[in-house]
């Protein structure tokens, strides 16, 4: 954040598959085309079967089906289904039987939905050193991923202007975390940064809806109702 | 020794999981409000009427209080009542239903004057089931009003998912003062 | 549209006549709604202007206040609520018809003896339930 050269080094995301209500035949070929495709693609896909998982692969028995499930929540869902049976345009198909090609070239799609999120390691953009950040728009799920500590960060730079130390301070998340987060967020035209100027108060449009409290308010607010952060 | 009282709301259509999430929170039985349902078009027995109650007890005096808001149209004058005076408020939405962006939609109109100054997040249910409108759809909707609030799928059978809600208005507070 | 269940269905000609016999016999009536008691207006009288529907979700929202309130204090079920304001009366009679639970407001003139508006109401739970 101090306008330090910087080396960006690109590390392939990783990815999860979790496939559903589909059969051993289906779940090989998956395996198999993953193995056999893994330089082609750019992500690092790995097939989970519990757990949190990125997207959802899920075998259909009627056209226009989708079946109920409980939790997760994909970033996108892929429906394989028989060939001609229809295809649900709300959702991306697969055509049974599973072809390598389709297959990859539907993964490789969801790459490039998904690449406004690269795993990095350094700060793409230099900001001033006093600059204050605030959100015009709430993330997307892609670049959020699910992550707890990008949405809490998230929600502090909604209401008001804030500076990097004060967003570790108050979230206590790492300074460096912070500021990669912060990067990911310049690159979407959603994120608002500005200079501070020296000794000037700082800029807030939000109003205070409760004077009384303050941070050892909500410090205890959060203590009662059993949040920990941290 | 008087009790510093809080008070969340939780708003959103029939089904979407307010007294629910309540019940998640409070350390006290939710008072309820339901009745037997007669519209046939809703798909539940019961639904509420009046208000869900529950309450947080933190500990030092301190507590906060969570209220429902019935969720069918005609209750629309209780949203508004019940919203004064929140520290924040949580819209979820259940995403299986016939046009999810559209029952968003309602919500922003009915609490329009409230929402650019008050603490807010969107919790969208059953995403799982129903992927589609995506999360994004639902910030692009509130981006088009001028508004950003936390949107975030969650599960309010998780007590995590429903404190993460709470965690995000919390914090918006937070920056207001 | 709402499509109201079979059993509220049936009482809605019973509801008609109960609400256009209450305004009748209740002199200083403005109006009078039943409704169900999840608030939708079944019937409605009177010569006041007021918006049936929405009235109906409100008295439905205070009998089910007055119910939990009765719940919580262990005083049993509610029959009566009254909102006494400065220029008039609504008097709620909460009922049970035909193992239906219905709610029936009456706005009044403020010059109408409450005794006389409770009477009436309860002899038209009694007339709905033998229609």
């Amino acid at each position: 954040m101090s306008g330090e050269a910087t080396t960006v080094s690109h590390v392939k995301r990783k990815l999860r598959l979790h496939l559903r209500n589909l059969s051993d035949h289906d779940l090989a070929k998956v395996n198999a085309f993953l193995r056999i495709g893994r330089e082609r693609l750019q992500c690092d896909w790995s097939v989970v079967f519990d757990g949190e998982f990125d997207v959802l692969m899920l075998g259909l028995e009627e056209p226009g089906a989708v079946l109920g499930m409980t939790g997760g929540s994909p970033l996108a869902t892929l429906c394989v289904a028989d060939a001609g049976t229809g295809r649900n345009d709300a959702v991306e198909s697969l055509a049974r039987p599973l072809q390598y090609e389709a297959l990859l070239d539907a993964l490789s799609a969801l790459e490039n939905r998904f690449a406004a999120a690269p795993a990095l390691h350094a700060v793409p953009r230099a900001f001033p050193p006093d600059a204050r950040f605030r959100l015009l728009r709430w993330p997307s799920a892609d670049l959020l991923q699910g992550d707890r500590d990008r949405q809490r960060l998230a929600s502090f730079l909604l209401t008001r202007l804030v500076g990097l130390d004060e967003l570790a301070r108050l979230s206590h998340v790492d300074k460096p975390q912070c500021a990669e987060f912060l990067a990911l967020l310049s690159t979407t035209g959603t994120l608002d940064v500005v200079a501070a100027v020296p000794e000037a108060p700082l800029a807030s449009t939000a109003q205070a809806n409760h004077p009384e409290l303050d941070a050892n308010h909500f410090a205890s607010i959060r203590h009662g109702l059993g949040l920990t952060w941290r | 020794m008087a009790m510093t009282q809080h008070k969340i709301v939780f708003s959103g259509p029939p089904g979407a999981g307010k007294t629910t999430a309540i019940a998640m929170l409070s350390d006290i039985p939710p008072v309820v409000t339901d009745v037997r349902n007669t519209d046939a078009g809703l798909g539940k027995e019961l639904t509420t009427v009046g208000l869900d109650f529950g309450q947080a007890d933190l500990g030092n005096g301190q507590c906060v209080r969570l209220f429902g808001t019935p969720g069918q149209l005609r209750f629309d004058f209780m949203w508004r009542i019940i919203a004064t005076d929140a520290l924040g408020l949580v819209i979820l939405i259940d995403n299986t239903r016939p046009d999810p962006l559209d029952d968003f939609a309602t919500y922003l109109d009915a609490y329009a004057d409230l929402l650019p100054t008050i603490n807010c997040a969107v919790g969208i249910g059953r995403t799982g089931e129903c992927p589609l409108p995506t999360v994004d759809q639902f910030s692009s909707l509130l981006a088009e009003r001028g508004l950003a609030f936390p949107v975030l799928p969650v599960d309010v059978r998780r007590r995590e998912d429903v404190l993460m809600l709470v965690d995000t208005v919390l914090i918006q507070a937070e920056m207001r003062t | 549209m709402t499509s109201l269940s079979t059993l509220t269905t049936t009482l809605l000609q019973p509801a008609r006549q109960t609400a256009q016999a209450l305004f009748a016999e209740v002199d200083g009536a403005r109006a009078v709604v039943i409704a169900t008691a999840d608030g939708f207006d079944l019937a409605h009288a009177g010569h006041q202007s007021i918006d049936p529907a929405r009235l109906a979700a409100m008295v439905s929202s205070v009998s089910a206040l007055g119910d939990a309130a009765s719940r919580e204090t262990g005083i049993g079920t509610p029959r009566y609520l009254v909102i006494e304001s400065s220029d008039g009366r609504l008097v709620v009679r909460c009922m049970q018809v035909q193992e239906q639970a219905l709610v029936a407001v009456v706005l009044t003139d403020k010059s109408v003896t409450l005794g006389f508006v409770l009477s009436h109401l309860s002899k038209a739970e009694q007339l709905m339930n033998a229609a």
